[in-house]
């Protein structure tokens, strides 16, 4: 005790000295402490974002030209122009498969699968308005149906509903010089109904009439997206001439309306097979989630389950729920569009017979989905269709190649894959993609804002970096002068020590007790304020780093693009304060997901660390104190 | 009078990485109660080095130093030092943040003398080497070098000890302060019994001695008896 106290007193004599040491030792450890939890934050953080943000890039291939289309509308009596994208040859999707590019899934060039609507409803009551027929009939005189003339109808072949009146009006609508039809006799035609000449002048008492609707034709690709050759023509109106249902053509009439009775008009039942649900934009951005059940794991993937997810309307209109089974039956594949940008693929094959089902399943509703405010962002292809059920692709077990009603370039919202996150992974992506040498296919990047998170945190991870090196540098440096004054300086204190019978022992504590006292102090308080430091430095990262989760500038996109997703990150930051903000993935725009809460633990190892050093240094002191002989240095020291 | 300390063929060889050097060669003498010591001899003969011996600081390399009859190697000689043997030295080297008081109750705290009891003790001490009252609260470095002498001296009375080592005790002091030191190590060994050994190159100190040895190369001879 005596030599422990007499140490605190020798401390306390020497107050400026004690003092200077207690405050830098504090200082410096504050700083290796905040360094550390911000560093280890960082790192948190980062593996955090890892887990929660995916890095997709789409694909489309760039049209050749852009070509004004010019339209005839009968009612306007003029053209209206809408612009159409020309293609050249279609960039094969196995551009994609090259050394080095590191996808977690995909590239998947993906098709949307028709299924047979069997038994489950797939309308809303007020939908399905427009509808198809197709009929025989005759104009009730020569005429050009320039405009609405009237036609009887002599046969029905198909129709979604009975048709109890006749004559009809028909306006051939988009063609301005329609061919002329003749009285005495009688043509086959598909027409849809629900157009009118003069309806804003009129409104109910304007005249209803049909327009035409395309006949039998066939979009029939094989695997490499090649169109099948088909004499199919597409033609609206045949004339029905004796035998006609007997030949090719009037057969295929007859199989277009047996396909009418198994699918109406708008009626879709697609089914959209992936490798990844992330690689579905409404699926990434967060406007489609999960409203009960699961998605699909890993395994699904893998081993290709036979579990589906299927629309939150779908399930309630046929009373389905999670765990149900779900009968599928697919027709045909669409691979020039996703299933709400679809259509366009012919009902008919390039035989001109129905598609037959080539895969027949049950699946397992493993999740059910719902759809938030769908963002104007874009195309349509992006937004999901009403009905639209979603499956592993490895699902499907049988070949789709004979069954492809459509094939198209690689479009946004066709083709996608996920690599890792981190602007390294894109830039060595985009570098590799640059060496192909593809130039008419353009990849877009979405990260949901990760990159420029990843940024600021390496960033502030590098900044905390220099902050512990600094701290720790600091430390050593004042842990080591001040061991120096209060111990190595002390060699003579020793000697004396020895000479009046301290055991070795002794003199140790009679060292070390001062020193470590106000090291323990000053790693304490040091600990402590670190501590503090790193929470606020967090909660003030927090406060300033909102984020727009739903999508960010790609590798490959315009700087323009680049700004106005800035800008939109900004807004939501802007708006993440008001209340009532969109309850689905718009909300995720401004969510706040940095973790904040610094680990005292990482206090303590600091502090302690310090700590430790300061005792190893003091020790190291200490034992070349006492290898000097005691009367040899108090006789140098006296003379 | 009894041997208090005895030497026989005391050698001591300092040995470093690349040579070996003998300091003391096969010394052999003695040292009683109530007699003062005195080593002379130039510097690098190996007084400081017979003196560390004596102390307990380090042991003999060949030969054996006994203190009362028990050889020095098997005795506990911190406990020696603490008991026994009290060292003072040219430049006094004093505890410079400790008060007055405190250096002298110092080595009463050590052998776990209550503090109360360590301080009349103390006072008493600075009282028989005629320290004035006004210096006690004092720091070593506000009082001159004889006064710090005189602390260094009560300090080592202070251990209780009966044998009293000196390394140039006045080498730092005037020439009156030296004749007080003098006289109050005599007054130690001749009135207290203590065995006084002095390392010195001062012949008014080895004047004072009882007995004086010489050393040279490491060899101790007797001067005066």
């Amino acid at each position: 005790m005596t030599t422990i106290r007499s140490s605190l007193v020798r401390l306390l004599r020497t107050p400026v000295k004690t003092a200077f040491f207690f405050l830098l030792l504090a200082f410096t450890v504050s700083l290796v402490c905040a360094g550390g939890n911000l560093w280890k934050l960082c790192g948190d953080n980062l593996e955090r974002f890892e887990k929660i943000f995916t890095t997709i890039g789409t694909v489309e291939q760039t049209p050749e030209r852009t070509e004004q289309e010019a339209v005839w509308f009968a009612d306007e009596m003029g053209y209206r122009y809408f612009n159409r994208s020309v293609y050249g040859d279609i960039v094969s999707d196995s551009v994609l498969d090259f050394e080095g590019a590191g996808y977690l899934s995909g590239p998947e060039h993906r098709a949307y699968y028709e299924a047979l609507p069997q038994d489950y409803e797939l309308k809303e009551d007020y939908e399905g308005m427009t509808q198809a027929m197709i009929i025989e009939a005759s104009p009730l005189e020569d005429c050009i149906p320039a405009g609405p003339v009237k036609i009887e109808v002599k046969r029905v072949l198909y129709s979604a509903y009975p048709v109890n009146v006749s004559p009809i009006y028909l306006c051939d609508h988009n063609t301005e010089h329609p061919q002329m039809l003749y009285a005495d006799k009688t043509y086959l035609m598909a027409l849809a109904d629900g157009w009118t000449h003069d309806w804003e002048e009129k409104g109910s008492a304007a005249i209803f009439e049909y327009a035409p609707l395309e006949g039998p034709y066939s979009t029939q690709a094989d695997a490499d997206g090649n169109r099948l050759p088909t004499a199919l023509t597409g033609n609206w109106i045949e004339e029905l001439t004796p035998g006609f249902y007997e030949t090719e053509r009037g057969k295929a009439w007859l199989t277009l309306c047996r396909d009418y009775e198994l699918r109406a008009l708008y009626e879709s039942f697609p089914v959209t097979a992936t490798q990844d649900l992330n690689l579905i934009m409404a699926f990434y951005r967060k406007q489609a989630y999960l409203a009960e059940g699961e998605l699909f794991s890993e395994e699904d993937y893998r081993q290709g389950n036979r579990v589906c997810l299927v629309p939150a309307r779908f399930a309630k209109r046929n009373g389905l729920t999670v765990g149900d089974s779900l009968h599928l039956a697919l027709r045909y594949a669409n691979y020039a569009a996703s299933a709400n940008r679809g259509g366009g693929e012919s009902r008919l094959n390039a035989e001109g017979e129905i598609y037959q089902v080539f895969e027949e399943s049950d699946y397992v509703i493993k999740g059910i989905y719902d759809v938030g405010v769908a963002s104007d962002e874009g195309d349509w292809g992006y937004l999901l269709e009403r009905n639209e059920v979603f499956i592993p692709t490895a699902s499907i077990k049988n070949s789709d190649e004979n069954n492809i009603a459509a094939y198209g370039p690689m479009k946004g919202y066709t083709t996608a894959f996920r690599i890792p996150n981190g602007s390294e992974s894109i830039e060595n992506y985009k570098a590799l993609w640059e060496a192909q040498g593809v130039d008419n296919v353009e990849i877009t990047f979405y990260d949901g804002g990760y990159t420029r998170l990843e940024g600021g945190l390496k960033s502030m991870r590098n900044m905390s970096l220099i902050l512990l090196a600094t701290g720790i540098v600091s430390a050593v440096c004042i842990v080591i002068f001040f061991c120096h004054l209060f111990i190595t300086k002390q060699k003579k204190r020793t000697a004396i020590e020895r000479g009046l019978g301290m055991t070795k022992g002794q003199c140790v504590r009679s060292l070390l007790t001062g020193i470590l006292v106000i090291a323990l102090a000053g790693s304490a308080a040091g600990a402590f304020g670190g501590q503090v430091f790193a929470g606020r430095a967090a909660a003030g990262m927090e406060e300033t780093e909102l984020f727009d989760t739903r999508f960010s500038n790609g590798a490959v996109q315009l700087e323009q693009e680049r700004e106005e997703s800035d800008r939109a990150g900004a807004d939501a930051g802007e708006e993440s304060g008001s209340a009532g903000a969109d309850e689905t993935g718009e909300a995720a725009a401004s969510e706040r997901v940095y973790l904040t809460e610094t680990d005292w633990r990482m206090s303590a190892v600091c502090g302690g660390g310090v700590f430790l050093f300061t005792i190893a240094a003091a020790m190291a002191g200490v034992c070349g104190n006492l290898k000097r002989e005691p009367l040899a240095l108090l006789s140098e020291a006296g003379k | 009078m009894e041997k208090m300390i005895e030497a026989v063929n005391v050698s001591y060889i300092y040995q470093t990485k690349y040579q070996k050097t003998k300091a003391l060669s096969e010394v052999s003498c003695s040292f009683e109660r109530g007699k003062v010591y005195a080593i002379t001899g130039k510097s690098g003969s190996g007084k400081s080095t017979f003196l560390s011996l004596l102390a307990g600081l380090d042991v003999p390399t060949e030969g054996t130093l006994s203190i009362e009859g028990q050889d020095i190697r098997k005795m506990d000689r911190d406990a020696y030092r603490l008991n026994r043997a009290s060292v003072i030295y040219q430049a006094f080297h004093l505890f410079p943040l400790l008060t007055v008081m405190e250096n002298v109750m110092f080595p009463m705290e050590l052998q776990h003398v209550a503090r109360k009891e360590a301080k009349v003790r103390a006072q008493e001490y600075l009282k028989q080497v005629d320290l004035p009252e006004t210096l006690y609260k004092k720091m070593p470095g506000m009082i001159s070098g004889g006064e710090q002498q005189r602390v260094a001296i009560a300090r080592a009375m202070a251990a209780g000890g009966e044998i009293l080592l000196a390394d140039e005790p006045t080498g730092n002091l005037d020439s009156q302060n030296e004749q007080v030191i003098v006289d109050l190590l005599c007054k130690l060994a001749h009135e207290k019994k203590y065995a006084v050994i002095v390392v010195t190159h001062n012949e008014a100190v080895a004047a004072a001695a009882d007995v004086v040895y010489g050393m040279k190369d490491g060899e101790l001879s007797v001067v005066r008896e």
